[in-house]
């Protein structure tokens, strides 16, 4: 399961014949892409349990909505990432009780080690360390971190997501990164 | 070329199997800014990396394949395709109940998941549960509902139907989430007040089809407030600081487990065990050591599905009796 598998033209075939009825079209697009959404699931959500749902959703939505979407240049990772981003929204959006606590929780692990560099590096980082580190960051330096890295998404893909320059995008990248390294106090 | 593409390049390089030392050597003038970020980034993309578990991929990829054969079924709209369809399905139910009465009403609950009443017998359950007002009550509903889900696995096996078993797995699946609901809104003592736990409407075709997909074609004009002009819903509120951490589910705070996905313990009767949780537990006792028996007579096209459905039934009797607990 890895994007690298279809070149553009392969995959725009794949989609034309998906949205013309070929089950077997889509469950190779399904393949391709599962593995880059459920990563980007699991940073965004820092819970595999939860991520292992939503990322059958994404895929259950995408095939329903298939006659819909419109090539027109556009990979159809990007929508896939766009129903997967709107799907944990609107999960975090219905959840009520009890958010303080992982941040806190988050912090006091994180703060606690961050002293001494030399424990900083040792700190073993997971995604869920991870995923709750990068809420400190901006929104749009989370989206950029959670494309570029979880979703292994390309510089030109990411802006056009996002509605930014590359530039803006490779500046995001940087900032993101360094306010990371901050956070997580690694120093090697 | 300024550091920003620096780093990018250096990014992309690493990513492409160069060592962060030969990358460094590219860009000397930067090597003292770029090293720490690079080490950083390393250390970001490993973490990011992880695989879904192969259990969950194989039984996803068997969930989806089931759906999209279910799909199949569905481009003409003749009158049965139309009751199947989901949004149809509650109101066909409810004009049942009211215009027919009881007569057709049991037609459809006598159904089966390959039938074309079953998303009337789903329907027609959603409305019970939410017609009725106690908590109590309901928890009896989801008892009742939760047999009549054994019975449809248990015929869909014996008639070798893996992707109809998924289908009732998936409202098993659901019932745990509105029991757990259920169970949270007694133990805090308001269940008269509370909303009647909904199941996750589990149309006739796929396991889950909640809310629709926004528009997938590039915008032309402004985005609608909530979400920016590529249609990804704007995260500013929810996305940010304290407030967007993953909370737990109500059903973590149980004592069994019962999500979705784990398998359930259930407890052990004993002296101060109640006869409702007695019965409860000699139930699950019956009904799990049947579909065992299937399972192990399964043919191995059919295994994955059953062992899935075993699970959900294990959990939503974990859930229930959970709930009597409560009680």
């Amino acid at each position: 399961m890895s994007q690298t598998e279809l070149s553009v033209q392969e995959e725009e075939g794949l989609v034309r014949r998906a949205k013309e009825g070929d089950k077997h079209a889509f469950s190779r697009l399904y393949e391709t892409h599962f593995d880059r959404i459920y990563r980007y699931v699991v940073f965004k959500t820092g819970d595999r349990i939860e991520a292992e749902d939503m990322t059958q959703q994404v895929f259950l939505k995408a095939y329903q909505s298939l006659s819909g979407f419109n090539l027109k240049g556009t990979p159809i990772s990007s929508w896939f990432f766009r129903i997967a981003h709107n799907l944990i929204v609107d999960n975090l959006r219905k959840k009520t009780k009890q958010e303080e606590n992982q941040v806190m929780s988050f912090d006091e692990t994180v703060i606690a080690g961050g002293e001494d560099p030399q424990t900083a590096v040792e700190l073993s980082l997971d995604v869920e360390s991870l995923s709750a580190a990068s809420r400190l960051l901006t929104d749009a330096q989370q989206e950029v971190i959670s494309l570029r890295f979880a979703g292994d998404m390309p510089i030109a893909e990411v802006a056009r997501i996002m509605g930014k320059s590359e530039g803006a995008v490779k500046a995001l990248q940087h900032a993101a990164i360094a306010a990371l390294r901050k956070t997580l106090q690694v120093e090697q | 070329m300024d550091f920003d593409d620096v780093l990018n390049e250096c990014l992309e390089r690493v990513l492409h199997g160069e060592t962060i030392d030969q990358c460094l050597s590219r860009f000397p003038q930067y090597a003292d800014k770029l090293k720490p970020l690079l080490d950083t980034w390393l250390q970001v993309k490993k973490a990011v990396t992880v695989d879904p578990r192969p259990e969950f991929r194989a039984n996803a990829r068997l969930q989806f394949q089931a759906a999209l054969n279910a799909s199949e079924s569905k481009p003409k709209v003749g009158f049965l395709d139309w009751l199947k369809q989901p949004q149809w399905a509650a109101v066909t139910a409810f004009a049942l109940l009211i215009v027919l009465g009881t007569t057709t009403a049991a037609l459809a609950n006598g159904s089966m998941p390959d039938q074309a009443l079953y998303p009337v017998k789903l329907a027609v359950e959603t409305i019970q549960i939410s017609l009725t007002p106690s908590a109590e009550s309901r928890g009896e509903l989801y008892a009742r509902f939760l047999e009549r889900r054994i019975e449809e696995i248990t015929r869909m096996a014996e008639e070798n139907k893996p992707d109809k078993i998924l289908l009732v797995t998936a409202r098993l699946n659901s019932m745990v989430s509105a029991i757990a609901s259920l169970t949270t809104a007694t133990l805090e003592n308001d269940t008269s007040k509370s909303a009647a736990p909904q199941e996750t409407a589990i149309p006739a075709t796929t396991p889950s089809q909640a809310s629709p997909v926004p528009a997938p074609t590039a915008p032309t004009v402004a985005p609608p407030p909530g979400q920016n002009q590529n249609g990804f819903a704007a995260t500013s509120p929810p996305m940010v600081g304290a407030t967007d951490a993953p909370v737990a589910t109500a059903n973590a705070t149980l004592p069994f487990s019962a999500e979705p996905g784990n398998v359930a313990t259930l407890p052990e009767a004993n002296e101060t065990t109640s006869p409702s949780t007695v019965a409860m537990l000699n139930a699950a006792a019956a009904n799990l050591a049947r579909l065992r028996d299937l399972l192990a007579s399964a043919p191995e096209s059919e295994s994955p599905a059953l062992q899935n459905a075993i699970t959900a039934a294990e959990n939503t009797y974990a859930a229930l009796l959970k709930y009597l607990a409560g009680k």
